[in-house]
This record gives structure tokens, C-alpha cells and sequence, in this order.
């Protein structure tokens, strides 16, 4: 019995320890096992990675003809000029034996007399040769075009200059080769990319489909139905096939026989990723955002050889152009700010693959202003990994709400990102909570360039602790009429009932439906129907809801449900299909000087129209976007580095249509003409009276910029959607709108439901 | 000295035995409880001693008086309910007990169901366009979202009772056959008929029952927010405006000093509650 007790007690107690002893030999983060964290952390650093550097064109070279060519024997080659926009002439080659890191001019005496001609493809042959398609720009056609700009009505196909091929042997004489070029559907020939093949014939990609010309008798061999192309689709040629890539596949075809082959999956929307075989011909390179990646001939995983995030590849203002492998890593050439950069990749064992030291960027949803910021900081601080996070990118599953509540719950634990995008989140929760460190001094450096209204939107007694880094303001267009009478909310409706009165078959605005109307005059409205402490204003709120069901009553309250964005509101508006059912005013909310020019061109086209800020209760509202702060318990230095550098000129100056600068010099310098003098600017397809026509859009004058951006600089009231109270706000006046339910009734409701929310 | 040492040595043993599951419990919730009591006497980011004034702010704040008024109202009206169907139905099943078995298993298959089947299917009955405004419309009447109106509650109670029946119905079940035939004999035996049977024999062996099931249903009271969360998000109709809404988006706003300080009172009048419950029942028995 004795024993049976002692080793009763025994038994308990070696339990109880084995529990114990086993909570203690948990793995400590970033090591395989406890044990081997108690040893050398160096040893288990994982070490190397590609490392960037910036190379340079030529100072006078501003436009490529088509990107740079790998030789075969190593060097690498580009056909550039001097002009700004135009691919035309005088032209000069340049050769690298470098890798790209410098560039001597060759003489090239078959470039001469090319002035006129744009060179628009080039490529080289196995033998050495050099392969380049040119067309004729005369004076003559050029004129052509610019009538054709005022008409709308474009040049035949056979009023087209021809493209011409032409081979330059490796001893320098050039020759014509005749290619009969296959049309596209619409009659035209457009070529989109140049080939050669191991034996002299050519390729070609047209925009829907790919051709390959016998090379001696210039006609087609073989026609590969490729599907639509943009201009910047990738294809290439290895072991005698050639590979086209569409947003989710590579398409393979055979040159020998024609024949369609197995096609190559690739993860959704890699259709503007570059692709290039390896020099070996055992795997084939894809370039895109999220880094290089390998896939071994045969195989199916990508392997991914550089992590995008901590190179420029990333950045929302670099334009990938062609990609190439040299014989230490690659060279990848990007467009950025209006230049040529040749980016190299090399192999570098001494640094760590991923940086030890971590900064934190969080936002709901993906924002290429921050996006922006976070890649140049990458640049500025190689040592450290920005790690941007978008909680709800396309492939997460999880809600909004769960995505607060995470993150609330990093910062109740004292730790948390260190610079947050606050557009969704709880801003003044975590305003009045002490979450968020003042600004002051990160902005300090700018302040005097900063527009004082949007920038101090959120300056609180405690300092500013939360600033936009874009804003967008409500516009609206119309008949001169409409906007003179439009002059607050209340007219605005009565006019357009009015008007409806005496034109039955009239539509005053795109989406007429109340919840369509109510979420686009909710940023004009809100400020006057809500109070400074949130709550809704009964009297002002009334007037909201009548206003609405005035202008909704004039149409057929249908949704349409899709939300369409600036760009293609201005084209509805400016299109009539026959029917009548143009819409008389153009609401929207604008975020780029881009969204100005289409109405004004269209405005000057018709007549008898002008802009306006968008009508409603309250005046000079703007909508504060990417609204930055930074959490007091992250690191802080950095983090005000970050926000200064969001706040600068190389991101300011950047338009990723998200919102307006808030820098006055930027916002200056985007309201300027993109478009060099004798520039046609761009066309856009409209109908009115029930034909169709093409729009010349440039930029509107330089006195109606002077007058935004005198507007802009007097607006001086924020207005943030608050989608929560919108929902109930259509939800609870869903019965006055169809007319079963009272005014007063209503707004009572909607306020006693709002309570618990607009109360917690 | 031996036998008094071997006796303490004894007493002890048990000990070693519950420590493993008692640090459990306490890391994961004795601790954050202690946590919470005091968050809710501090601010929520700097932890600063704030006193009462948190407690204040939750008995002042509209929303929490409005959650309190909805969850207080959901218990009176579902738990009563509750009780007396689940009673009646064991009080019927127990009375035919060869063909009992199909009928338990009918009872207890509610509970079976995921919660967000329960979910799809009162969306596909109360929605809008769902069945029940089907037969509105067939009769001549609007069609409307149910879930919207003030019949959300009544949505909310009923899936309470459909949800939570056939658990209790076995726990009475269970409480009827403790009850000894002897006592019935005697009864009918000294001429009592079936509703005397029923209130002195019945009733009063089945009051340790009662209180199991009260607390039980009780505490389920509040897991029938899932639903209400799952089939209106987070601010539903006023009527069904919960006291875990108000917590859930509190603490989507980082509100967390109210938030403990309303999870202490809340905490606090539960344990009230059943403490009273068990005195009440201690008299009684």
C-alpha cells in the first residue's frame, strides 16, 4: 500500500513535468527548433539574392525603337532618338559590352536618310544579321492624319505607308526584304513584334493573329490565330516554336509544321509580364511586378529567382519593356517618368536573401500612391524589407470587418504595422485613442508646398496626426442652363423636375435610381445632414431625402449597378445611342487632370455646356484619399521618412488616377499640356444623333486650369463615405421611395436606426 | 506524526494531478479575465487608471442601453418559451415511449445543422424575394426583407426555440426517468388523478433539472448571435441589436476600455444570476 501511494505520487509528478518540459521547447520564430535557436542565428540565415542597379542610356536618347537586343554574340544593341513622343529620326545605334552598364555609338551609315521613317521593330538573326521595319512618315501622310483627327474619320488602309523589312548583314550592307503582310480583320496591318528564325524566315505578330513569312519568297507559310494582342503582349522564339502570352497561358505553336502545341499555364493576368528564354535553352524567364521567375523546360513550377517587393520592379510608375538574361543575371528595361532605365540583376551570396530588419506598411486595400512610396523606399534602404501589405487584395478571403479586427489586435498587443493607410479603417477611434504619432515633423520638410486645406483636414489640438496624401472632388457637367441653375442641392432638383416636365423623354443623370443618387450626393450632402459629433441633423436630412426622390421621380429608378469610373460616366454622357436617353448632367467624382480633359473636349465639340463643383448641401467639398498615420508603438524614424517621402515630388508627381497631388507644385505641373505642340492628343470613340464619330481630345486651356486649380485651393470641407451609414440610410427609405411611406416617418426612422451605430 | 504527515502527503496528491489542466485554465482563462477586469479600470492604448469613468461611459452610451434592453428582452421571452415547449414536448414523448424514437431524433436534428446552413435557409425563407414573400405577394400583401423589420426578433426567437429544443427535451427526458414509477403507483393509489400527479410528484422531482436546463439554456441564449451576425452583419435591425454586436464592433474600433468594462457587468449579472438561481433552488430543495 505504501509503495502503491509512493508511486502514485511518482507518476503524478514526472506528468506533471513531462507537460511542462514539453510547453518549453517550442520552436522561437524564423528557426526550425527551439534547440538550434540556442546556437550561432548567423549560421541559419538564409544568404544571397539578385541585387539591383540602375544603368543609363545615353543622355540624348529619349525613345527606343523597340527596347534592347541581345546580340549572339553577347553584346547587347538599341536603335534610339532624340525626339520626345515621336518615333522618328535621326536615329543612332549604340552597342554595350558590358551588360548594359555603358553604351558606345556605332557608325551606321544604312541609318542615314532615315529621318522621316519610324523605325517601329528590330530583332537579329542567328548569322549576326540585324532585322529592323520601318515606315515612311512624309509630310504629306502626316497631314492625312492630322485631317483625319478633325474629321473623325480615319485614312483607308491603302493610304497607310507600307512597312518595309530590311536586313543589315554583319559586314554592314543593307538589303530590302519584300514581305507580303497578311491584314487583320479590320483591313489594316498592324505589326506588333519582329522574329527571326533559326533558318532567316520571319515572324511577325499582328494584332490578331501571328504570321511566319517564308523569308525567300516573302509570302505566309503559316498563320497562327493568337487571339486579340495589345501592343505590349510578349512572344518569343525557341527550339522552333513560337510562344505567344495571353493573360493566363503561354500559347505554343510549331514553325515546322504549323501546328498548335500544348499550351503553358500561368497565374491569372501575367498577360503584361515580359518572357524570355534562357540563353541555354532550358528554362524559360518571366518578368513582371512580383519579381523573376524560372520554370525549368518540362516543368511546371515557377520558381521565383527575385522577390519584386525589395527591388523596382514593383513600383506602380515603372513600365516593364523588354527583359533580357546576360551572363551574370539580367538586364530588364523600364519606363519610368518619361525615361529609358535599364535595370541589372546580379547574384550577390554576401547579403542576406530577405533583409533582417522589417518595415511595415497596411492599408485595406491596394494603393498604388503607396505602392509607389513603398518601392522607393525599398530603394533608399536596401538593409531593410518594406513589406506593404493590402489586407483585402483580389485573392484574400476575408471581410473588411475581420480585417480591423486583426489588426486591432496587433495594436492592442503594442505592436502592429508602422505606418498605416487609414481609408476604411476606424480613423478617429484610433485618433482618439492615442494610436497615431504627430506628424508634424514628418511634414515639416514640405509644409510650405503642401495645399494647407487638404493637408491639415485631420489637424486635431493634439497635432495632425493623420494626413491624405491625395484627394478627389465632386465635378459636374452640363448644359449651361443645368449648371447655372444647379447652384446648391434644393434648385438642382427643382430644375430638374422642372425640366422633365417639359421634356418627358429627358434623363437628367446616368444613375437615377435613389441609392445610385443618394451614394453620389452623399459627399456634397453629408457635411450638412450629419453634425460635428456624427449624429444625423433631422431637418437638413429631410431636405436630403426630398431632394433625392424630386430627381429620382423623373426617372425609371432602375439601378444599374455597375460602377462605372470617371472616364466612361464622361463617354456615356457624351454619347447618345439614338434613343434619347443621353443624360443631361455628368456627376462624378474626380481624381486626376485626365478626368478633366475628355468633358471639356466634348463641351467645346458640342457647345453650350460648362463645368461646375458637384451641387449639394454643402460647398467646396473635397474627399480626403490615402489618408497616411503612423502608429506610435512602430519605428518611428522610418515611418516619418516614409511619409515624407509619400509626400514628395517623385510620388507626388506620379498620376496613378487615385487622387489629386496635395502638393501645389505637382498639382501645378500635372494641369499642364502632356501633349507637345502639334500634338493630336488622343481620340475617343462617341455617338451623337445616333453616329458614330471620333473625338479629338487634347487638354483644356490654360485659364480654365488656372480656374481648377484656384477652385482646389478653396475648398475647405472634407467629406469621407461612410458606407455603414449609407447602407442603413437605403435600406430604411427604400418604402418612401416607392411612395408607401412618409417624409417624416422616414427620416425618423433612419435616425432612430442609425442610433446604436452613430451611439456606440 | 507519520500517520498526520502520511495524511497531509495524501491529501495533496490530487494536486499534481489537476496542475497541468489548471495552468491551462489559467493561461488561457483565468489570466485574460484578470486582464480584462483591469482594462476596463484603465484606457485602452496607454493603460492609464481611468477609476469608473469607464464604467460611467458604458451605462451612459445609448448603444449599450439599447443592446442591454434587446438581450434582456430575448432571454424573458425565449427562455420561458423555451422551457415549457421542451417540457411539454418530454412530458408527450416520455408518456408513448415505443414510438419515441423517431420523434427524439426529429427533435435533436436542429442541433446537427451547421450554422450557416441555418443561416441559407433563413435567407432563402425571409429575404425579399425569398419564400415567405412569395406566399405574402400570392395573397395580395407587399413583399419585404423580414430580417429588416421588427419581425427580425421574432426570426431570431424562433430559431432560438427551434435550435435549442431538442437538447432540452432530453435533458427533461432524462430528469422524468429519475423519477421513481413507485411514487405514480402510490398516487393513483391514494386517488390523486394526472394533473395532481403532475404538480406534486412531477414537478418537484424535476427541479434539480430545472435548474441544469435554465443555466443551459441561459448561457445558449447567447450563442444565437452566429446567426444574427451571419444573416445581418453588423448592425442589424434595432430589434436584434445584441450585446455581442455592440461588443464586435467595439471592438472593431479599438473601444476596448468599454468594452471590458461592459464584459465585467455583463460577467457580473450572469454570475449573480446563477448564484441566485442556486440559492433559490438550494431552499427549495
Amino acid at each position: 500500500m505504501k509503495q502503491v501511494g509512493y508511486f502514485r505520487r511518482l507518476l503524478a509528478g514526472l506528468c506533471t513535468l513531462a507537460l511542462l518540459a514539453s510547453c518549453s521547447f517550442a520552436p522561437k520564430e524564423g528557426t526550425a527548433s527551439g534547440l538550434e535557436a540556442s546556437g550561432s542565428d548567423a549560421s541559419n540565415v538564409a544568404m544571397g539574392r539578385y541585387i539591383e542597379e540602375e544603368y543609363a542610356l545615353p543622355a540624348e536618347i529619349n525613345i527606343l525603337a523597340d527596347g534592347i537586343d541581345s546580340m549572339p554574340d553577347g553584346r547587347l544593341s538599341f536603335i534610339g532618338c532624340s525626339h520626345e513622343l515621336e518615333h522618328l529620326g535621326p536615329w543612332s545605334l549604340f552597342y554595350s559590352e558590358d551588360g548594359g552598364k555603358s553604351w558606345e555609338k556605332q557608325e551606321a551609315p544604312w541609318l542615314q536618310g532615315m529621318d522621316s521613317e519610324v523605325i517601329s521593330h528590330t530583332a537579329y538573326g542567328a548569322d549576326g544579321s540585324f532585322y529592323f521595319i520601318t515606315q515612311s512618315y512624309t509630310d504629306a501622310f502626316q497631314e492625312t492624319l492630322s485631317a483625319a483627327m478633325q474629321t473623325g474619320v480615319m485614312p483607308a488602309p491603302e493610304e497607310y505607308p507600307p512597312y518595309i523589312l530590311h536586313q543589315v548583314a554583319p559586314d554592314g550592307n543593307m538589303s530590302d526584304i519584300r514581305i507580303q503582310w497578311v491584314p487583320d480583320e479590320d483591313g489594316y496591318v498592324n505589326l506588333l513584334a519582329l522574329h527571326i528564325a533559326e533558318n532567316g524566315d520571319i515572324v511577325v505578330q499582328h494584332q490578331t493573329s501571328a504570321v511566319h513569312y517564308d523569308r525567300q519568297t516573302g509570302k505566309a507559310k503559316h498563320t497562327f490565330l493568337t487571339g486579340f494582342a495589345n501592343y505590349n503582349a510578349s512572344s518569343f522564339l525557341y527550339d522552333d516554336i513560337y510562344a505567344f502570352v495571353t493573360n493566363n497561358e503561354v500559347q505554343q505553336y510549331s514553325l515546322a509544321n504549323g501546328d498548335t502545341l500544348d499550351s503553358i499555364s500561368l497565374a491569372e493576368g501575367d498577360g503584361s509580364a515580359l518572357f524570355v528564354p534562357s540563353r541555354d535553352g532550358k528554362a524559360l524567364y518571366r518578368c513582371d511586378g512580383r519579381g523573376i521567375y524560372r520554370l525549368v523546360k518540362g516543368g511546371s513550377i515557377w520558381e521565383r529567382l527575385l522577390d519584386g517587393e525589395l527591388s523596382s520592379l514593383t513600383l506602380p510608375s515603372v513600365r516593364l519593356q523588354s527583359l533580357l538574361e546576360k551572363e551574370e543575371g539580367f538586364l530588364v528595361l523600364v519606363r519610368e517618368e518619361g525615361r529609358n532605365i535599364p535595370l541589372s540583376y546580379r547574384f550577390d551570396e554576401t547579403v542576406p536573401t530577405v533583409p533582417e530588419k522589417a518595415f511595415t506598411i497596411y492599408s485595406l486595400y491596394e494603393n498604388s500612391t503607396i505602392r509607389q512610396a513603398a518601392g522607393l523606399m525599398q530603394r533608399a534602404h536596401p538593409e531593410v524589407r518594406v513589406d506593404y501589405t493590402a489586407a483585402l487584395a483580389e485573392e484574400s478571403g476575408q471581410t473588411a470587418s475581420d480585417a480591423v479586427r486583426a489588426l486591432n489586435t496587433e495594436l492592442l498587443a503594442g505592436k502592429g504595422p508602422d505606418v498605416l493607410l487609414l481609408d476604411g479603417l476606424p480613423l478617429q477611434s484610433y485618433i482618439a485613442k492615442g494610436v497615431l504619432l504627430d506628424l508634424k515633423e514628418a511634414v515639416a520638410p514640405e509644409a510650405n508646398v503642401l495645399l494647407p486645406n487638404i493637408a491639415q483636414a485631420f489637424q486635431q489640438e493634439s497635432g495632425l496626426l493623420a494626413i491624405p496624401t491625395r484627394f478627389a472632388v465632386p465635378h459636374m457637367w452640363g448644359k449651361d442652363a443645368f449648371i447655372d441653375a444647379a447652384a446648391d442641392f434644393e434648385s438642382m432638383a427643382a430644375y430638374i423636375e422642372e425640366y422633365h416636365r417639359q421634356n418627358p423623354d429627358s434623363r437628367a443623370l446616368l444613375y437615377m435610381a435613389p441609392s445610385e443618387l443618394m451614394e453620389d450626393f452623399y459627399y456634397t450632402c453629408a457635411p450638412a445632414f450629419r453634425a460635428q459629433d456624427g449624429s444625423i441633423r433631422r431637418e437638413e436630412f429631410m431636405q436630403f431625402l426630398s431632394g433625392i426622390k424630386q430627381i429620382a421621380d423623373t426617372g425609371d429608378m432602375q439601378e444599374i449597378g455597375y460602377p462605372y469610373d470617371a472616364g466612361i460616366r464622361s463617354i456615356l454622357w457624351a454619347s447618345d445611342d439614338g434613343e434619347g436617353t443621353q443624360p443631361e448632367i455628368l456627376c462624378y467624382l474626380s481624381q486626376s487632370m485626365e478626368d478633366l480633359a475628355f468633358p471639356d473636349a466634348y463641351c467645346a465639340f458640342v457647345g453650350g455646356r460648362k463645368f461646375a463643383l458637384m451641387a449639394g448641401q454643402a460647398e467646396n467639398v473635397f474627399v480626403p484619399q490615402g489618408i497616411l498615420g503612423v502608429n506610435r508603438a512602430g519605428q518611428q524614424e522610418l515611418a516619418k521618412e516614409f511619409v515624407a517621402l509619400a509626400l514628395s515630388e517623385r510620388v507626388q508627381g506620379c498620376d496613378f488616377e487615385d487622387g489629386y497631388p496635395v502638393r501645389l507644385d505637382m498639382l501645378q505641373s500635372l494641369s499642364a499640356s502632356p501633349y507637345p505642340e502639334g500634338d493630336d492628343g488622343k481620340q475617343v470613340q462617341i455617338f451623337v444623333d445616333g453616329e458614330e464619330k471620333w473625338l479629338q481630345v487634347l487638354w483644356p486651356s490654360e485659364e480654365f486650369m488656372q480656374g481648377i486649380l484656384e477652385t482646389m485651393q478653396s475648398l475647405s470641407t472634407p467629406s469621407i463615405l461612410d458606407p455603414v451609414l449609407l447602407q442603413m440610410i437605403v435600406e430604411e427609405t427604400r418604402e418612401y421611395f416607392a411612395g408607401s411611406k412618409g417624409l417624416e416617418e422616414t427620416a425618423d426612422a433612419v435616425i432612430e436606426r442609425t442610433q446604436a451605430y452613430l451611439s456606440e | 506524526m507519520k500517520q498526520k504527515r502520511r495524511r497531509i502527503r495524501g491529501s495533496f496528491g490530487w494536486f499534481f494531478f489537476v496542475l497541468p489542466s489548471l495552468i491551462g485554465v489559467a493561461v488561457f482563462v483565468l489570466v485574460p479575465f484578470a486582464d480584462v477586469i483591469r482594462r476596463s479600470f484603465a484606457e485602452t492604448m496607454s493603460g492609464t487608471p481611468v477609476g469608473l469613468c469607464n464604467y460611467q461611459t458604458v451605462f451612459a452610451n445609448r448603444a449599450f442601453q439599447q443592446a442591454s434592453y434587446n438581450t434582456i428582452r430575448f432571454v424573458l421571452i425565449c427562455m420561458p418559451a423555451l422551457l415549457l415547449l421542451s417540457l411539454l414536448v418530454a412530458l408527450i414523448l416520455h408518456g408513448q415511449p415505443e414510438r419515441s424514437g423517431l420523434f427524439k431524433t426529429t427533435f435533436l436534428l436542429p442541433m446537427a445543422v451547421p450554422v450557416a446552413s441555418v443561416v441559407l435557409l433563413w435567407k432563402a425563407l425571409f429575404h425579399q424575394n425569398g419564400l415567405l414573400s412569395s406566399f405574402m405577394v400570392s395573397v395580395g400583401a407587399q413583399p419585404q426583407d423580414w430580417m429588416k423589420t421588427g419581425w427580425a426578433f421574432w426570426v431570431l426567437v424562433f430559431s432560438y426555440i427551434w435550435k435549442n429544443l431538442g437538447y432540452d427535451m432530453i435533458l427533461w427526458l432524462a430528469g422524468l426517468a429519475g423519477i421513481s414509477p413507485s411514487l405514480y403507483e402510490a398516487a393513483q393509489v391514494d386517488g390523486a388523478g394526472r394533473l395532481r400527479c403532475f404538480t406534486a410528484i412531477t414537478l418537484p422531482n424535476l427541479l434539480p433539472t430545472l435548474y441544469t436546463i435554465t443555466v443551459l439554456s441561459f448561457l445558449n441564449s447567447f450563442k444565437v448571435f452566429r446567426e444574427a451576425y451571419l444573416v445581418a452583419g453588423d448592425y442589424p435591425h434595432s430589434s436584434m441589436y445584441m450585446l455581442q454586436h455592440l461588443f464586435n464592433n467595439w471592438f472593431a474600433d479599438l473601444d476596448m476600455d468599454k468594452l471590458c468594462a461592459a464584459a465585467v457587468v455583463v460577467g457580473f449579472v450572469i454570475f449573480l444570476l446563477i448564484l441566485l438561481l442556486r440559492r433559490a433552488w438550494e431552499k427549495d430543495i
